[in-house]
């Protein structure tokens, strides 16, 4: 009884390292690249226009499909390439009674992702707090905060609690009603950056404060939630721009931002953006915001002026692997496939993913007959082998290769 | 019986598993004192950002220490029972022929365990020295599936030594290879989180293996 047990899960395990290996080998040896084009909306002309890749070639086209030489599309786009202008001279002067100034373009100009596999990612839950007036330019901190149940600093040096500063932040988080422990902390941990402006904090009842440390001391603000806000992302930013502090996914995939100058958060509508499975950018400029939303089955725009009303939207589909021959013959070969890594999360995790067609059934019901043949051949009673047939029948090529690799002698 | 049975096995793997467990340990010295070195004489601070936010893993030479020590322990144990078949000797003992293969992985099994113990419980102690508990517990998260990968090894390299014919042993050394790779899919610390439990199920229903080997030994497979 035992010996047959050990098989039995050599057999499902070998099915399971099975799962995941084939399937790899077989993407590795025939995946396509899909080329994702770049799609600029051109304020002057109120059209988007695509720079995308058809048969090997670089063509530019506008939505309606109409193809343009390069030329053509660095003219159709003057406020978006407006570096390529100003280095031929052909940079206008104002656009729509605007003066243009380039170095204004330039500073209003700014580019957020928010890319899943980067945020859904192992957090230390450990994190540095600059000092956001100093002296002589920014500094890294000599030591390292956590919020459990109350703030905590411990110095690098020595990993011992600074007590001081960890009761000294503590006060200054209770007198505005901090709920431990935090649940987010989004800052920007880089001395590559013009100014600090702190971390944005989502403490355990969902209330957002805003901790910065100022000359030494603690600067905390809590700022009003508008109801049922529920976050599950926070990314701080530091653009010239100045206009926002911080953009917010939340757990419904609404898309915020946090204003600075008055800390409201701002809805910015888009429509279809799934934020575990989809990347996101806002580009903005001196005059409308883009929403970029990048999905599997095609990128989405959405074009804002500077109050976030909508302008303009625009659909484009992108060919789906699972409609194109290696999809379709993957679908077949393989009934389901074992996802380990994803590109939508830094972690790891086992699942299933079961075959998008029923078509994998014909190859299945090949392997039961091929294994009934087999087994004919080497004297086997097939009534003895019925577990092996059943095995076979529910996971096609990985059961067949499994039942045979591990075999099933009948003494 | 268990006693003769411990006092045989610990004969063929008591030396190098005691020899396995000081290459580790000293590892571990080694990254230990490289990272005091290193928090003394550069900017402590800067050794953290390295960590938290540059997803520097500090003992990665650590990585594939549990996998060689699984493999040769197992080696260690179980090749000398298929020269001249001394295996037969075990199976031929007035007990259950399963309980003997069982009580011989057990203490293998013991042995790799307390070793794996011994070397988990250096790399995390020794390291609250310098870095707080969530770092340490990001380091966990990283280092047991490695462990997990050298149980793995273990148990497989029994299944595959005690496998009487080459094809099936080099078979079970491709699949079992493939499986292993499993084991170190990501070099992000604390990646490995949501999928631990379901290795360390796959590494269970890898440990009675070698009962599918001994029984077809048992029934004369050449």
């Amino acid at each position: 009884m035992i010996p047959k047990l050990s098989r039995y899960l050599l057999v499902a395990l070998t099915i399971i390292t099975l799962s995941y290996v084939l399937p790899n080998i077989y993407h590795t040896l025939f995946d396509t690249r899909i080329d994702t084009p770049y799609i600029a909306y051109s304020t002057s002309e109120g059209e988007y226009y695509t720079y995308g890749q058809r048969d090997g070639k670089t063509v530019f086209t506008d939505r309606k499909g109409k193809v343009y030489t390069q030329q053509e599309f660095m003219d159709k786009t003057p406020l978006e390439n407006f570096y390529y202008h100003l280095s031929k001279g052909t940079f206008p002067d104002s656009f729509a009674g605007v003066k243009l100034i380039p170095q204004q373009l330039q500073q209003e100009s700014f580019f957020q992702s928010v890319e899943p596999e980067r945020l859904d990612i192992p957090d230390y839950k450990l994190n540095a707090l600059f000092e956001s007036q100093p002296e002589f330019g920014l500094t890294f901190s000599k030591d390292y905060f956590r919020i459990t149940h109350r703030i905590e600093f411990i110095d690098a040096k020595t990993n011992q609690l600074n007590q001081e500063k960890s009761k000294q932040f503590t006060a200054a988080l209770d007198a505005e009603g901090f709920s431990y422990p935090a649940t987010i902390q989004a800052g920007l941990p880089t001395l590559m950056k013009k100014r600090d402006e702190g971390w944005f904090i989502v403490d355990s009842k969902e209330q957002f404060f805003h901790l910065k440390m100022i000359k030494g001391a603690p600067f905390v603000r809590k700022v009003p939630v508008p109801a049922g806000l529920h976050f599950k992302y926070v990314l701080a930013n530091d653009f010239d721009a100045d206009e926002f502090y911080a953009t917010i996914v939340t757990t419904d995939n609404q898309l915020l931002i946090l204003r600075k100058k008055d800390y409201s958060f701002i809805k910015i509508p888009i429509e279809g953006y799934n934020a575990a499975n989809m990347k996101l950018a806002i580009q903005g400029s001196m005059f409308n915001r883009t929403v970029i939303v990048n999905a599997e089955k095609g990128l989405q725009l959405f074009t804002f002026n500077r109050d976030y009303k909508l302008i303009d939207k625009h659909n484009h589909p992108l060919p789906l692997k699972s409609e194109m021959t290696i999809g379709k013959v993957a679908a077949a070969m393989f009934p389901f496939q074992l996802e380990i890594a994803s590109p939508y999360t830094e972690f790891l995790r086992m699942h299933f993913d079961a075959s998008n067609t029923w078509a994998w059934i014909l190859l299945n019901l090949l392997f039961v007959v091929l294994t009934v043949v087999l087994m004919r051949r080497e004297g086997k009673k097939i009534s003895r082998g019925i577990p092996d047939l059943l095995i076979v029948a529910l996971t096609g090529i990985f059961g067949f290769l499994a039942v045979h690799i591990i075999p099933n002698k009948q003494y | 019986m268990l006693r003769s049975i411990f006092y045989k096995e610990w004969i063929k793997i008591g030396r190098i598993a005691i020899l396995l467990t000081a290459v580790g340990l000293l590892l571990i010295a080694g990254i230990y004192l490289t990272v005091r070195h290193d928090l003394l004489l550069k900017d402590a601070e800067l050794y953290w950002y390295d960590i938290v936010y540059q997803k520097m893993i500090y003992f990665n030479i650590f990585k594939f220490m549990p996998l060689v020590a699984g493999l040769l322990i197992g080696l260690a144990q179980f090749v000398p029972e298929t020269v001249e078949k001394r295996i037969k000797l075990s199976l031929h003992l007035p007990i259950n022929e399963e309980e003997v293969v069982l009580k011989m992985l057990g203490i293998g099994t013991t042995v790799v365990l307390t070793s794996f113990l011994l070397l988990f419980g250096a790399i995390y102690m020794w390291g609250l020295v310098y870095f707080p508990v969530e770092l340490m517990q990001k380091t966990a998260v990283t280092v047991l599936p490695w462990l997990f990968s050298g149980l793995a090894t273990y148990f497989l390299a029994s299944f595959v030594v005690l496998e009487p014919i080459w094809k099936y042993r080099i078979l079970y050394i491709l699949t079992g290879g493939a499986f292993i790779t499993l084991f170190y899919k990501s070099n992000a610390a604390g990646a490995y989180q949501p999928i631990l439990l379901p290795l360390l199920l796959c590494v269970i229903m890898a440990s009675i293996s070698s009962l599918f080997s001994i029984y077809r030994f048992r029934k004369g497979e050449m």
